[in-house]
Parts: structure tokens; sequence; C-alpha cells
């Protein structure tokens, strides 16, 4: 199942984003050097003494610039765990965590900060489970891929969030794999974006969307099971979960986990294997 | 209710008149307004928020007076989609030009957002530094906001390890 995946446009926006921040950070700098703060002046003062410590005040802030490190200290935690929030997992929390010693425990130790991310991502059974995961952090990194590459498998194209590449397995198996069918697999994650939809959704209406791709009485059945289990279940391994079969185990060991001591049967894993193996740096080969 | 000012005591000890619109807009002085209906003579005294910064904040209310209150979140469906909005860029050309200034004003403002209570100054704040600290690597944001690189070697790598970098671990 090698299938095209459409992430031109997708890159294009990053590329534009990055651009615009680019400009953005270029601009504050230059405003920086241009404004000075005033301290407070007296209100007794003088008018012709105002010019005179105006300029005093000046070349003395420009000798010795603040000391931005007591700035960063004056904003209390929970002012930057909500400012973490609103950065993405991927390109945010990690690198914010390798900046200092206090923001790295600050990211690993907001526990509610890892709910919510889950929340976010996995909907709201996350709420409703029986067992309390130890670290939410670990409970999200687990369901959650942390690393990205270009290829063109569709379980690639769903790697960040496992969960979807084992749904897009469940309903690529015994297909032809092209556009066509990659096109309802996107329309049907439009529509159920976290599993919690998947288990809540009406099964007639999503067989009715899925009826391209055959089986779908065994599909839906399988895709409900497998998003309950993915959520609410202690699962070691992929394979443990309703409607994964030998395929989605290897896909969401090598493709999601990035796990690549294994061997896949699927010829299309493989090559995506080798071609995983040739981007690593060669000590590890 | 009485009159149409409000005057507050700043920690520099100026006192500062502003209208009474704008200081229902942070939640901090409309309750303590509240509390002391009959009283309101007498100046409300703000012990962390200096005069330079509360005329910041004032020139924030003044521009958002008429914003419409903040709508509840809408469609449970639509949740993942808002929340990637909620990260967008700062839409408004006014506001751009107000996060526009040192990070320590920044700060100072946000502090006084947080301690006033006023939602929308203080989630323009948030917004600006999440995107100063969007797209950056650690290097880049140790230069951008001073912050001294405390970690071991150690440190990083039980990081590397604990965020799953999968390179080493084949």
């Amino acid at each position: 199942m090698s299938l095209r995946s459409r992430r031109k446009s997708r890159e294009l926006d990053v590329k534009e984003d990055d651009f615009e921040q680019k400009k953005r950070s270029h601009r504050n700098k230059e405003e920086l050097q241009v404004i000075v703060v005033l301290p407070e002046l007296p209100e007794e003062d003088v008018l012709i003494e105002v010019d005179e410590i105006l300029r005093d005040t000046v070349t003395h802030l420009e000798a010795t610039p603040l000391p931005e490190d007591e700035v960063i200290q004056m904003l209390p935690q929970e002012v930057w765990s909500l400012i973490f929030r609103r950065l993405n997992i991927y390109n945010g929390l990690q690198c914010l965590s390798g900046v200092c010693r206090s923001w790295a425990s600050l990211v690993e130790s907001d526990q509610s900060m890892w709910k919510d991310l889950s929340r976010q991502h996995l909907g709201e059974l996350v709420d409703h489970m029986e067992w309390r995961p130890e670290s939410w952090r670990s409970f999200f990194l687990k369901r959650k891929d942390q690393e990205m590459s270009p290829s063109c498998l569709i379980q690639e194209t769903y790697r960040r969030e496992p969960w979807k590449t084992l749904i897009a397995v469940i309903l690529c198996q015994r297909t032809r794999g092209g556009e066509p069918v990659q096109k309802v697999v996107r329309e049907f994650f439009k529509y159920y974006p976290t599993p919690t939809h998947m288990v809540e959704g009406d099964a007639e209406v999503m067989k009715v969307m899925i009826k391209t791709l055959g089986m779908q009485q065994n599909r839906i059945k399988a895709v409900k099971r497998c998003c309950e289990g993915f959520v609410t279940t202690e699962w070691e391994e992929a394979i443990e979960l309703f409607g994964v079969g030998q395929l989605g185990h290897d896909s969401f060991r090598l493709v999601c986990k990035d796990r690549l001591d294994f061997t896949p049967g699927d010829p299309c894993l493989q090559n995506y294997k080798r071609w995983r193996l040739s981007t690593l740096p060669s000590q590890t080969q | 209710m009485a009159s149409e000012s409000i005057s507050v005591t700043t920690s520099d000890d100026q006192t500062i008149q502003l209208s009474r619109k704008h200081a229902q807009m942070s939640q901090t002085i409309n309750s303590m307004l509240e509390d002391s209906v009959g009283a309101d003579q007498e100046a409300i005294p703000l012990p962390n928020v200096s005069s330079e910064v509360l005329k910041k904040v004032i020139d924030w209310c003044t521009h958002h007076e008429n914003d419409p209150a903040p709508v509840e979140k809408v469609k449970k469906l639509n949740k993942k989609r808002e929340y990637k909005a909620k990260n967008s860029t700062i839409s408004d050309e006014w506001d751009k030009n107000f996060v526009n200034a040192e990070l320590r004003v920044i700060v100072d403002i946000l502090l006084a957002a947080n301690y006033l209570d006023v939602k929308g100054l203080f989630e323009l704040m948030c917004k600006h530094i999440a995107n100063e600290l969007k797209g950056k690597t650690p290097d880049q944001i140790r230069e951008r906001f001073g912050i001294q690189d405390d970690l071991t070697e150690e440190d990083k790598a039980a990081m590397r390890k604990a965020w799953g970098a999968t390179k080493n671990d084949s």
C-alpha cells in the first residue's frame, strides 16, 4: 500500500509561517534599539533639568543593557505554563525544555498541561477512564508520535497521530490505496477528528462514508473497537488492540514509533525501513 | 452607580483617573467596586502596578472598549481546528503595534494584566510571547530572552531519551 500523499500544500504553509516569523523577529530587534524605557521622574522637577536627566539616563542605559534574565524570572510559573500551552507539541515543548532548568521542570511537571494536550488530540474519553496514568506526559507521548520525515506511505501521512495510522491501515487494507481511497480516508478523519468522535459516531453514517472501500461492516466495527481500546485501555503493543493485524502492528512500530529492530512483512514497509536507515547517521547501522 | 470616573493609586503613589467602563474591563477592579458600593470616593490602591504600565493598559482598554464579549466556544467537532486558530498570529494591526515593545515592557504589562485580570490583554500578551517562542531552537530562545543555559550534558542526554529521540535506540 504505497500511496502518494499530498503534503505539498501543508509544507508551503509552514514555509510562509517561518518567513513571517523571521520578518517579525527582525523588526523586533530594530525596535529594541530604538525604545528606551525612561525611569519615573520625580514630580517636583524643574523643566530645564528634565532635558539633562533624559540625556543622562539614555547614555546610562545604553552602557548597561537591562538584565533580561531577571525579567523572565518575574513571570510566575502559571503564566509560563499558559504560554507553553499555546505552542504546538512538536516544535514547542521539547525545544522549551532544552532552554533551561526551570523550564524543563515546568514542562515536565505540568500534569494538567499534558492532560489538556491528551484531550485535545484524543478527545474526551481521557476524562472518563477507569485508570489514572501515573504521568500524563508519558501517556500522551506513548499515544502520540514525536518525529516527522517525508515519504509517501499513507501511514506516514498520519504518523504524528498513531491512532490515525492504525485506523488508516484498517480502512485501506485490501484496497488499491490510490488517490480515491486516500480521499475517503481524509474525509473520514475530517468528520471524526479524534478517537472519541469515532467511538461516538453513528455507525450507519460511517458505513456510508466508506462504502466505496468495501467491507464497510467489518471495517467500522474494527474502527470503533480499536479507537476505544486505543484510548481507554492499558496496552503494550498495538497488536493487542482489536482490528489491528500484522500490517497495522508493523506500521505502528516502524512508522509511528520509528523502531527499526525488526523486519516488516509488507514490501512497502521494507522499502520504508531501508529509506529510514539511510537517513540516519552511519554509526547506528 | 455614582461617578463616571474612578481613581486608582499606583505603586509609585500616583493617582490616576480612569473611566468606569475601562475600570470594569478589569475583573479585579470590578469586584473591588462591587464590594465597596457607596464608598466610591476613595481611590483604589493597586500596589502591583506602576503608573507607566497602567497607562499602557488603559491605552489598550481604550482601543478595545467596544469589543464584543468573548463568545463561548462553539461546536465540539471544531475543537481541534479552533485550537490551531487560537495559536495563530495577532490579527489586529493596532495590537501588533502595541506588542512591538521591549521585552521588559511586555512582561510588565503581562503581569499587570494578570493581576488586574484583563482577559483580552492577558491573552494578547501570552499570544505574543508564544509567537516569539514558536519555531525557535533552544539557543535562539536563550538569546532572545537572555536566559542562562544551566543544563548539564547529562540533563540534555536524559531529556533526549525521555522525549524519545529515536536516532540512538535502534
